[in-house]
């Protein structure tokens, strides 16, 4: 299997849907009338609503949109076409990933220039920092959520399921968690461990602000290469 | 492609059960009930499935195109779009004319760029074909292709799954309901019978094959098997019918029963064809060893 070949179809099949321009007009969409409301009406936002106001819908839409590469093969079935030789599953998964990781750059890049240009819209000031963190967090966002979902999908092929709990992790787990850290007799360092090493939580809480500090790069990046290894172990063995 | 002791079970169910055979004829037949364990043998040749024990010893580097259950695409994209997808995915090598060959072969040209969701059964299954073939695969694994299609179209596709087998060397395996339809293109047929190797037979010496069959009074039945035995060792019962392949031995058989004071009611001679041999096997034969 060529892992380069299967790439090129999924980012052609990306950039000639509808879906993904949709999609990005919804993020841009809440963004804009942030920037609009300062032009016009002095509304009392920095640039950093702006990214939350992406993030809005970007935070799902680019899961779904990377799920969307490999869901429709369990959905259609023509996943059993190529899940033949331990080697193609391997690549299958390869291919897989580096699209997602190019469908979370494909969003960083429009919520890069949307805040930018909105920025500018508007008269705010971007911070020099904004224009590689935007980019590099949607890529790592992308690849945390898109990998694991990947991977589940190696154990149950269930496809509306899997939707179904991308959602809920995204839009509702971290709010549990928000709960959790509220108790008052959660140890110190559970609390720590939560908001500092946790991507399930801290990751879509801090997609909007990009606020990131070490630790999240450094448990994201893990949490993304161990999810990547237990999903190439198990594709392998996996029966279609 | 070799397969050695193949044994799959789901939880505790025995779904196959030391199978052995060899795909070294040009065209080998598969043929058994439904659950018999036909898919999943062709799954495990084209390692769909992983979690089975024994071996499949196959040429390395060899390519498997297959077709097994029902045709699979992406039925929002042309036929077209579909065979140069699971292609290019593979290899670089495209023989655009070559595809072009078999479409025209099998009536799909003025098809091939419409939407797959607009296709019919038998166009579906075609499609799949011409997929499972265009990387030119030293084997290819046929789940039932000729599903969906009239008896001209299931014509002409074995007769092209022959054709090219003979042309490209290519190992096939096909598996079908039709009995009639395996028989004419296929070399060898293995029998499945609840995930069990039944036997392999060639089908040119099975086809030759004479059977003699003795009708015997219900009471007479079972003794006249035991006499009939004596002489084949292979000889099978189906309810008060008796049949042997020692034709050469009808007067011998006919003295050990008269000395038994058995007679038979009637005596039929036939020539086999897969159609009788499946139903012997499968009504109430017994089993052959594994090759």
């Amino acid at each position: 299997m060529r892992i380069s070949k299967l790439v090129s179809y999924d980012l052609k099949n990306i950039m000639t849907s509808w879906l993904t321009y949709f999609s990005i007009a919804l993020c841009v969409l809440p963004a804009f009338g942030i920037a609009y409301s300062v032009a016009n009406f002095k509304g009392p936002f920095e640039v950093i609503q702006l990214t939350y106001f992406f993030a809005f819908f970007g935070s799902l839409l680019v899961v779904i949109i990377a799920m969307l590469s490999y869901t429709k093969d369990l959905s259609q079935n023509t996943i059993t076409l190529m899940m033949n030789e331990k080697s193609s599953r391997i690549k299958y998964y390869i291919a897989k990933v580096i699209t997602i990781g190019i469908i979370g750059l494909i969003f960083g890049i429009a919520g890069t220039l949307s805040t930018y240009f909105l920025a500018e819209y508007a008269g705010l000031e971007m911070a020099g920092e904004l224009f590689w963190q935007i980019p590099l967090h949607y890529v790592l966002y992308a690849l945390f959520y898109g990998t694991l979902f990947l991977t589940i999908s190696t154990f149950f092929t269930n496809v509306l399921a899997l939707f179904i709990v991308a959602v809920l992790s995204i839009m509702m787990l971290p709010t549990l968690f928000d709960g959790l850290l509220l108790w008052n007799d959660l140890p110190e360092w559970a609390g720590t461990f939560i908001t500092d090493w946790f991507p399930l939580y801290f990751i879509s809480e801090t997609i909007g602000s990009h606020n990131w500090i070490t630790e999240h790069y450094i448990s994201t990046i893990v949490a993304i290469i161990l999810i990547i290894v237990i999903g190439l172990i198990r594709i392998q063995k996996k029966d279609y | 492609m070799e397969l050695t002791n193949i044994s799959k079970k789901y939880r505790s169910n025995v779904v196959l059960d030391n199978i052995n055979f060899t795909m070294d004829s040009n065209v080998t037949g598969l043929i058994g009930k439904n659950g018999a364990g036909k898919t999943t043998i062709m799954k495990i040749m084209c390692s769909i499935i992983q979690n089975y024990s024994g071996t499949v010893n196959k040429n390395d580097g060899a390519e498997i195109g297959y077709l097994i259950e029902e045709p699979k695409y992406y039925k929002n994209k042309s036929g077209e779009y579909n065979i140069e997808y699971f292609t290019k995915i593979y290899t670089p090598n495209y023989d655009k004319i070559y595809i072009n060959s078999l479409l025209e072969q099998l009536g799909m040209t003025g098809y091939v760029n419409k939407k797959m969701k607009t296709y019919s059964m038998g166009m579906k299954q075609k499609l799949g074909l011409v997929i499972a073939l265009a990387r030119k695969p030293e084997y290819l694994i046929l789940d039932e292709p000729t599903n969906g299609m009239d008896p001209d179209g299931s014509i002409e596709v074995l007769s092209i799954i022959r054709k090219l087998a003979a042309d490209y060397g290519m190992k096939v395996l096909i598996s079908s309901h039709k009995l009639e339809d395996i028989e004419a293109v296929s070399d060898d047929i293995v029998f499945i019978d609840k995930g069990k190797l039944s036997s392999k037979e060639n089908v040119e010496q099975l086809s030759t094959t004479v059977t003699m069959s003795f009708v015997f009074d219900n009471e007479d039945t079972e003794f006249a098997l035991n006499v009939i035995k004596g002489f084949d060792d292979n000889a099978k019962l189906t309810e008060n019918i008796v049949s042997t392949t020692s034709v050469h031995l009808l007067q011998e058989i006919l003295k050990a029963l008269s000395v038994e004071s058995i007679y038979p009611a009637d005596i039929n001679k036939q020539q086999r064809s897969v159609k009788d041999y499946y139903f012997t096997q499968m009504k109430g034969g017994g089993e052959h060893e594994n090759q």
